[in-house]
């Protein structure tokens, strides 16, 4: 059985949305304690390891443990129908085996339910990487900093120093650059092992940065040279981390 | 399985001419493969990617986004194991799954993905797929005497379930895993849709009389669109020409079959129109809205309502008639249908009478004739001799930019014509054809004189002139041409009369070239290349 409430879906919605960027159907594992997706998008270009702990919840019970796979983007539809002030109930309803969205108000009630997949076979295997060069950074900040490069390309480059994190981006239109020195307010961290560079597809990092930064205030970036980038999006609950995979030869 | 190994198999396939070797490779590689890779790789090879019946996934992959994925850089993935087939097709499926705000973008990126993966000649083979050209000679004749060979089954039995399916990739399967028995199990049989007979196309009523014996049937060809009726008692489905169920778009058809045909068990083919004012067809878009309405379907059944026309029957009361004549299916037909849904129809073989049938046809704001020999059997799927479909030749107003000096009779004239559209994206006239029918003597002398005036330079055959006659081109088709830069050439093109009353600048534009050609394509799932 597994059941949980909520008195505000902001939070939990705005989640929700940042894992629809990676995938159109998802399998959430649901312990007693937290519930899990781990899952890559199907073309393997990026993951997303998202983690919420029963503590984010008003109400949260599960017994033993479920898989729940849901087509992400139909039940977004329905979490936006949920008005602000609205107390929400999500359930599984044992016999029909459908995910039961319950918002409701005083003595008014309105109720949605959608039907579970098939929980896929495959395996999400997180990826083994070190890193060499990590930077913790305001959300808000590397946002801009990502939208500033949409305007000129598709791609983004990442680069890790010793002094600096700096994303720039080259187009037939102009360049972008956003630098941070080790000394920026917005930079709070940077651990340099070994210089890191490496380039991104923006349709996929844009739309990761974005999403995300509804839900977290700071990011922590893990980048080596040429290989997938981590984004670790703090949370004041929970986990919200993506791998992107890096483009060769830009 | 690797995706590498089917392409292994592509080269392979692609380098021998030999039909029997192409269907051994075939075979063998069939044998090897997992009962849930059969279907991808069998659609894969015969460059279909989604199997006909499926309305749900269309692969629409321009020229343009597929050179942007490729002129970029290598995307890289997460996992960098190689690929199996079930993989690529399933990519290729989420691809054409995409919809709504950002699509582009988001196909971009999967198909980034996807390639990225790929050595240079993998890449080169999934982009023929894609194209639906694999051109490796595998043509669906070859790929069922392959299913043929794998599963160690008779060929006439693999080739009539493709007729009853058309799924080559779920026949592959079928035969592979349930072998002979299973085949079989494949036929007419209510609520499972075939594919529907298909019409040859003809501009020449004299010539296909002739060919029918020298008496048909001639029907309205109406400008609608296709479906199956399946009834048994209360229970009806609408099947669209894909087979898709659309039943549940189409409430009042299903109401005039339960009300005005009489048969409790029967299969009907025939053609719905949406009627506009005064009972005149209205344009396929909007029949195509009423198609593709699931939700709210009562508010366009007022708003645009539809015409059912009958005309053939494949099924009544516990027997396939598919193998009795045309004639006495019509027969039948008319006994267990109200005399109003059944198609307007002559049997002559009179072409005058038949002309007079076309211009009525026309008229009444249809496309056509369809010309049915009388003693044809029902071939689900197929096109050929048996129907005819007859069109009015299409014209098109043309600019004339060069012209080739002629041979034998027509020495001393200029007499093949380049004729030209205007490319309004580029701003200039592009070649879609050549003609040297239409005129009479007297004409080319004075063509001759006139295109002489207008040149611009000139090579040994060929004079250039600068792009002022214009002539009304008739024409039976349009195809894709990898010749003409315009991409695009007209078949059988002849000129009907000169435009002395147009300009260069009212003549047709590609983009309405590009629309004709689009229109030949519309029941056809086409993908759209716009290279």
């Amino acid at each position: 059985m597994f059941e949980l409430e909520l008195s505000k879906i902001d939070a939990f919605r705005n989640l929700v949305k940042a894992l629809s960027v990676i995938v159109e159907e998802g399998c959430f594992t649901l312990g007693e304690e937290q519930m899990r997706l781990l899952a890559m998008d199907p073309s393997h270009v990026a993951m997303v390891d998202f983690e919420l702990p029963r503590e984010a919840f008003d109400k949260y019970l599960c017994e033993g443990e479920e898989r729940l796979s849901l087509n992400i983007s139909e039940f977004l539809k329905f979490l936006d129908r949920i008005q602000r002030d609205e107390y929400v109930r999500i359930w599984l309803d044992e016999e029909t085996r459908k995910l039961v969205i319950e918002c409701s108000r005083g003595g008014h009630v309105r109720q949605f339910m959608m039907p579970l997949l098939e929980p896929s076979e495959e395996e999400v295997p997180s990826p083994k990487i070190f890193f060499k060069a990590h930077a913790r950074v305001l959300t808000q900040s590397l946002r801009r900093a990502v939208r500033d490069a949409a305007l000129v390309s598709e791609h983004v480059k990442v680069e890790i120093t010793p002094e600096e994190l700096k994303i720039s981006a080259e187009g037939d239109m102009g360049s972008s650059m956003a630098r941070w020195d080790k000394t920026a307010e917005d930079l709070l961290e940077l651990k340099v092992e070994e210089n890191a560079v490496a380039t991104f597809t923006l349709s996929y990092l844009q739309d990761i940065v974005n999403a995300a930064s509804v839900s977290s205030e700071v990011a922590s970036l893990e980048l080596s040279s040429d290989m997938p980038i981590k984004l670790d999006f703090e949370l004041p609950q929970g986990r919200l981390i993506y791998y992107l995979a890096p483009c060769i030869g830009v | 399985m690797r995706f590498s190994e089917l392409i292994d198999l592509c080269r392979a396939l692609e380098s021998t001419t030999k039909r029997t070797e192409k269907r051994r490779l075939l075979a063998s590689f069939l044998h090897r493969l997992s009962p849930e890779e059969v279907p991808p790789a069998v659609l894969l090879i015969t460059g279909s990617i989604f199997p006909e019946s499926d309305d749900l996934h269309v692969l629409e992959i321009g020229g343009a986004t597929l050179g942007r994925v490729l002129r970029g850089a290598r995307q890289r993935t997460l996992l960098e194991e190689p690929l199996t087939i079930v993989e690529v097709h399933r990519i290729l499926k989420e691809v054409a799954k995409v919809s709504g705000k950002g699509s582009r973008r988001r196909k971009e990126a999967l198909l980034e993905g996807l390639f990225g993966r790929l050595t240079p000649v993998e890449r080169e083979y999934l982009i023929r797929f894609i194209f639906g050209e694999p051109r490796i000679g595998v043509s669906e004749g070859v790929m069922l005497e392959g299913i043929a060979e794998a599963a160690g089954v008779p060929l006439p039995l693999v080739r009539r379930a493709h007729m009853f399916t058309g799924d080559l990739g779920k026949i592959a399967q079928t035969a592979l895993i349930g072998g002979e028995e299973a085949l079989k199990g494949i036929g007419i049989t209510l609520f499972t849709p075939v594919k529907p007979m298909l019409a040859e196309m003809s501009y020449d009523i004299e010539d296909v009389i002739r060919r029918h014996g020298g008496r048909t049937a001639l029907e309205y060809k109406f400008d609608g669109a296709r479906i199956q009726v399946h009834r048994k008692g209360e229970r009806i489905r609408v099947f669209s020409r894909r087979l898709s169920d659309v039943t549940s778009s189409l409430p009042d058809v299903v109401e005039v079959i339960k009300e005005r045909v009489s048969a409790e068990e029967v299969v009907l083919d025939g053609e719905v129109t949406a009627v506009g004012e005064g009972g005149r067809p209205l344009p396929f878009q909007d029949l195509m809205r009423r198609f593709r309405r699931v939700h709210e379907v009562e508010e366009l059944v007022e708003l645009i309502p539809l015409r059912l026309h009958l005309f053939d029957i494949l099924y009544l009361e516990g027997r396939s008639l598919i193998d009795e004549p045309y004639e006495r299916r019509w027969d039948l037909l008319s006994e267990v249908c109200d005399e109003e849904l059944l198609a307007e129809r002559i049997v002559t073989g009179d072409a005058s009478e038949a002309e007079a049938f076309l211009e009525e046809a026309v008229r009444a704001g249809h496309e056509g004739l369809m010309a049915k020999r009388l003693d044809s059997d029902y071939t689900p799927g197929r096109r050929g001799k048996k129907w005819f479909k007859i069109k009015p030749a299409e014209t098109l107003d043309l600019v004339i930019v060069a012209a080739d000096w002629g041979h034998g009779r027509r020495r001393g004239w200029l007499s093949n014509y380049h004729l030209a559209a205007w490319d309004e994206e580029e701003g200039v006239f592009k070649v879609i054809g050549k003609t040297f029918k239409g005129l009479t003597d007297e004409e080319f002398g004075e063509m001759t004189r006139r295109l002489l005036r207008l040149k611009v330079r000139e090579t040994p055959y060929t004079v250039y002139v600068q792009p002022r006659v214009v002539v009304e081109v008739a024409f039976n088709e349009i195809q894709r041409s990898p010749h003409y830069p315009s991409g695009f050439a007209l078949r059988f093109a002849r000129i009907k009369r000169i435009r002395e009353d147009k300009g260069p600048e009212e003549a047709d534009t590609l983009r309405r070239v590009r629309e004709l050609y689009e229109e030949q394509f519309r029941y056809k799932a086409k993908m759209k290349i716009d290279l």
